[in-house]
């Protein structure tokens, strides 16, 4: 150890420590934006990853698909059972979307915060260190990617674009507990709530839906949907479903546990949606910024 | 050739956490287990033990900074403790016995240590809710069980090719 504060090894461990400093210091300050160096080297570590990707999915999937086989049969009955609903249903589905545009027609109301256009990727990577609840994915700014924009299962909304690289991003998960991630969202029922979603509870493996006034009952297994009122995202993605209320700290308003519907750990290919409404412009929204 | 074989074992590695997590992360299985795997950090101690101090210290650097930009997007963490906990590890070493159970318990230290560095950066940028007990319970020992695993099952080896790319490195001088 003696050797150890020689007049060198000081120097840099000092020099070594105040880089450090000042490098956390820089990639804290700006969230959204890679450099050009950073985004090389995520494009060439995308690159190689989602090459290597590919066939270890493929053996991934044959044995989830194996597993599937065993419960095939039950879920074969039950889907049987459901399906007698479903042609009644897409009849009504039909016939209120014809009187939807029709309405749309009359009052000359073309766009829509609905309206959206559909990128699909796949994932190329998970964060190992599993700090952050971050995915990648094989399209970026190349393929019409921008910050921000909402990440998608079939199942419901999984997250948000966080870095855009040229080839590559990275995918924010709902899950994240970073305090940039807010959704502004909606329980679906007669009449709206619109609350905001912030955080997530780890414990109960739920999403908190804050500042939903007290008089409003929340029933259980009420769908939770993307408002649109954020900017960027657009309305009507499926978030979760309701599975309990309790009164916020100061007892004014009321947060909802809301299960996400989306399976977060088993994901393969996702769909980025970018509402074709125009955002308001950056200088309207709060400085706070991360408000979707 | 001996130039390449190291940088290219470490990125196998380098990728293969990130599948380990893809395929292993599962919220079915373990309810609210993290097990972050280091690979890289072990592969990168060893070869600071059996091939070259200075070198791996050079690669613990970079793979720490591409890691870094890839993964985590706040640059400099594990760049900086990556090298920290090599160059800390080599130092231990130099005192200890080389034999592999020792260098398996001094690497889980170096584990050890740079999960709870993080967590302590991650609390103080307020980046993450977890509570210490929380983090000790469900993250730090079931990694530490995980690593101590990958230890088990490769370390010797891990060992083995590095005596071997050693090896080249004197015949070829």
């Amino acid at each position: 150890m003696s050797n150890f504060f020689t007049n060198k090894r000081l120097i840099l461990l000092l020099t070594s420590i105040i880089l450090f400093v000042g490098l956390i210091g820089y990639s804290l300050n700006k969230r959204t934006k890679a450099s050009v160096p950073e985004k090389f080297i995520k494009d060439t570590v995308g690159l190689v990853q989602s090459i290597v990707h590919k066939p270890v999915y493929g053996v991934k999937n044959f044995f989830l698909s194996l597993n599937d086989l065993r419960t095939a049969y039950e879920e074969n009955k039950y889907l049987k059972a459901k399906i007698e609903n479903y042609a009644e249903l897409s009849v009504k589905i039909n016939e209120l979307q014809n009187e939807n545009e029709e309405l749309r027609a009359i009052l000359k109301k073309t766009d829509d915060l609905k309206d959206v256009s559909i990128v699909q990727a796949s994932i190329i990577a998970r964060s190992p260190d599993q700090w952050h609840d971050v995915i990648f994915i094989n399209k970026g700014k190349q393929h019409g990617i921008k910050e921000n924009m909402a990440v998608i299962t079939p199942k419901g909304l999984i997250g948000k674009i966080k870095i855009v690289s040229e080839f590559t991003s990275s995918v924010q998960l709902l899950t994240s507990p970073e305090r940039t991630n807010r959704i502004s969202a909606t329980i679906s029922g007669k009449k709206a709530y619109h609350g905001l979603i912030e955080g997530y509870d780890e414990g109960k493996k739920a999403l908190l839906l804050k500042k939903i006034p007290t008089e409003y009952k929340v029933v259980k297994k009420q769908k939770v949907i993307t408002s649109g009122l954020g900017g960027v995202f657009p309305e009507g993605l499926i978030i979760g479903e309701v599975i309990e209320a309790k009164p916020d700290d100061y007892g004014l308003t009321q947060t909802v546990l809301v299960k996400p519907l989306a399976d977060f750990y088993d994901i393969d290919n996702i769909m980025i949606i970018e509402r074709t409404m125009p955002s308001p412009s950056k200088d309207i929204l709060s400085s706070d910024g991360g408000l979707e | 050739m001996r130039k390449i074989i190291l940088p290219l074992f470490l990125s196998i590695i380098f990728i293969s956490e990130s599948i380990f997590v893809e395929l292993f992360a599962d919220d079915n299985v373990a309810n609210k287990i993290i097990y972050a795997p280091h690979f890289l950090l072990i592969s990168l101690c060893l070869s600071a033990l059996f091939i070259n101090r200075n070198l791996s210290l050079i690669y613990a650097f970079v793979f720490g900074f591409i890691y870094d930009i890839f993964y985590t997007d706040i640059l400099g963490i594990y760049a900086f403790l990556f090298t920290l906990i090599v160059y800390l590890f080599s130092l231990l070493m130099k005192a200890l016995n080389s034999h592999l159970i020792v260098v398996t318990i001094v690497a889980l230290t170096g584990i050890i240590i740079l999960e709870v560095l993080v967590y302590g950066i991650l609390i103080v940028f307020k980046d993450t809710s977890m509570t210490f007990t929380i983090f000790i319970t469900y993250r730090l020992l079931p990694t530490i069980l995980l690593n101590f695993c990958f230890m088990f099952f490769l370390g010797y080896l891990i060992k083995k090719l590095y005596v071997y790319i050693r090896n080249l490195n004197y015949t070829d001088i």
